[in-house]
């Protein structure tokens, strides 16, 4: 096990948040360098959650997505709305049914 | 694969017979490891749901309690109170593996502080700014219990469909293909095999017959020599 920090991501206002919560790596971003910003996360070699929100990982191209929902060093955790619905519909095609009804 | 496109030869036909116990041995397998998949991801089903809803819970009030405090006390106090924090939230991080699949393994102690640990002065800040640090912290803890089993079952999702896709293609698409060569082979071997005793049964009458007349010239021979 390694010790790691946290990073968010996202417009000022998302990661004021996480800066007050005393989350160091914060990058305030724009929607034309996420790309790029979340990228040099996922090879920060002393960060282990990403916190990010759930609209601008899904308006990332398809490979770097898929790049980004699938890492598990570092973890990328997605806020916002929408954010359970991908996970349903994740179960919903895999499993058959939805699970996430209450 | 065209069944048309095999060589209806018994080398062949030993070759399919060999590929479709394979093709079901591994269909076996795989099913086995669907399943086993599918028990583990039900296991972890209730954990992760749990720690999404507080953590959606979570990041509503944080968001609102932030919003607050930028409302009432401006943007410049509420990021010079963010600015002055001194600790850093940390994590220790590793992996595991559940049926194959590389998942995550996470331990973090709480980052919730006391009001005098956090850096700032008591008095240059104002109990809103306090209790958007509170609500973000809160939000945090939450995010590093979500962060294990929600990856996890994501990745195991993943694997699910993987393995579902290679079952299926076995299942309706592989096995009945080489299934439909090796009949085609066996009943072009089957033809093959009329045919031969076909071939040979005409061959053998044909020499009966020719025995037989040659008999008969002879004897027609005996009987001329004999007058």
């Amino acid at each position: 096990m390694d010790e790691k920090q946290l990073a968010a991501i996202g417009p000022e206002d998302f990661v004021l948040g996480f800066q007050l919560a005393g989350v160091e790596e914060a990058r305030e971003t724009t929607p034309a360098s996420y790309e790029e910003d979340i990228q040099a996360l996922l090879d920060h070699p002393d960060v282990g959650i990403i916190i990010a929100r759930h609209e601008d990982v899904a308006s990332l191209p398809d490979n770097v997505r898929s790049e980004v929902t699938g890492s598990v060093d570092p973890v990328v955790i997605q806020l916002g709305g929408g954010a359970g619905e991908g996970l349903r519909e994740q179960i919903r095609s895999a499993i058959g049914i939805d699970l996430m009804e209450e | 694969m065209d069944p048309k496109d095999v060589k209806p030869t018994r080398m062949k036909l030993l070759e399919l017979k060999d590929r479709i116990e394979l093709s079901e041995k591994g269909h076996n397998l795989l099913e086995m490891k669907r399943d086993g998949l599918i028990i583990e991801f039900f296991d972890l089903l209730e954990e992760a749901k749990d720690a999404m809803t507080k953590l959606e819970d979570k990041h509503e009030d944080a968001t609102r309690a932030l919003a607050i405090a930028q409302a009432v006390e401006g943007t410049i106090p509420v990021r010079s109170a963010a600015l002055s924090l001194e600790n850093s939230p940390r994590i220790e991080i590793g992996t595991k593996n559940i049926m194959g699949v590389v998942v995550p393994e996470i331990e973090g102690e709480s980052v919730h502080t006391d009001v005098s640990e956090r850096g700032y002065g008591t008095i240059g800040t104002s109990p809103r700014i306090d209790t958007a640090v509170d609500a973000y912290e809160d939000l945090v803890d939450a995010i590093i219990a979500a962060a294990e089993a929600e990856t996890a079952l994501r990745k195991l999702l993943d694997e699910i469909e993987k393995t579902k896709r290679r079952v299926n293609a076995l299942e309706f698409k592989v096995i009945p293909e080489l299934e439909e060569a090796r009949d085609f082979i066996e009943f072009r071997l089957e033809e093959q095999e009329r045919e031969e005793t076909f071939r040979l049964k005409k061959i053998k009458d044909k020499k009966e017959e020719e025995e037989k007349a040659a008999r008969e010239e002879a004897a027609r021979r005996r009987e001329e020599a004999e007058s």
